[in-house]
């Protein structure tokens, strides 16, 4: 049985550059109480290049089938599939590729849930070589941000703090 | 004219680098069934071993997911476009 993971003091922190956090951050801070959703995509000389902004349907979900969308869009979030489909695509077509899936979770920590986990390790998961991004919100203000990836030769994933790259 | 079904980037590989397979009209499990004859590993994804969707994927007709229809009875008219979509969430 899996258990949130939060972050890891220990491990290396990731750079992100601010232009990327700041976008992703006023993402979050616009649609709170409900939690933001999208992905970053790059190449292998810059991994983390453009934001993405994707519909977080949740809401949606739980109004049409509470019994099977038992949560909401401010205790979850469920990437509308077609901007997420068509971010792949002109990634591809600019020669980049999703590598980060971002989101926010609203008055709770940056970590990673069971379920953000569940969806994560599915055989099937769009992107299996992404990092996940999980941005905290607390009082209308961004207060935490860690981003999980999956450790070398581990069947789990690590929470490494997130630094600001000015450049 | 058939039904087009449409595998988006992530899947591709299953199918030899295609980005559509053209079937049979019926019901949407007809069109499955022609979809695993083409890959039987891309229909190995998409249905668990008892033949229900597995929980993970979404299946569209057109812009309507099947969950909310007839699931594999759903029917798909020639011309129809069928999706085939892993979902992506999570959540505190």
């Amino acid at each position: 049985m899996r258990r949130r993971i939060e972050v890891d003091p220990d491990l290396d922190p990731v750079v992100l550059p601010t232009s990327v956090l700041n976008e992703i951050f006023a993402h979050a801070r616009e649609v709170a109480p409900e939690e933001c959703c999208g992905l970053i995509t790059g190449g292998d000389d810059a991994r983390y290049q453009h934001v993405v902004r994707c519909r977080n349907d949740m809401t949606l979900w739980h109004r049409r089938d509470a019994e099977t969308y038992p949560r909401d869009g401010t205790q979850g979030f469920y990437m509308n599939e077609q901007d997420y489909l068509r971010a792949d695509e002109e990634a591809l077509a600019r020669g980049e590729r999703v590598t980060c899936v971002y989101h926010s979770h609203v008055e709770c920590g940056a970590y990673f849930s069971e379920m953000d986990q569940d969806f994560a390790s599915q055989e099937l998961f769009p992107f299996p070589d992404a990092d996940h991004l999980v941005v905290a919100v607390t009082a209308g203000k961004v207060v935490e941000q860690v981003l999980f990836r999956r450790e070398p030769g581990a069947d789990r994933f690590g929470g490494r703090p997130v630094a600001h790259d000015l450049r | 004219m058939g039904v087009t079904v449409r595998v988006p980037a992530v899947l591709r590989a299953l199918v030899g680098g295609r980005a559509e397979l053209a079937v049979p009209a019926g019901l949407l499990r007809d069109v499955l069934d022609a979809v695993g004859r083409e890959s039987p590993e891309l229909l190995s994804r998409v249905l668990a071993q008892e033949g229900s969707l597995r929980r993970h994927v979404n299946v569209f007709v057109n812009e309507e997911d099947v969950r909310f229809r007839e699931l594999l009875d759903t029917p798909v008219r020639e011309g129809d476009c069928v999706t085939i979509v892993p979902s992506i969430a999570g959540g505190r």
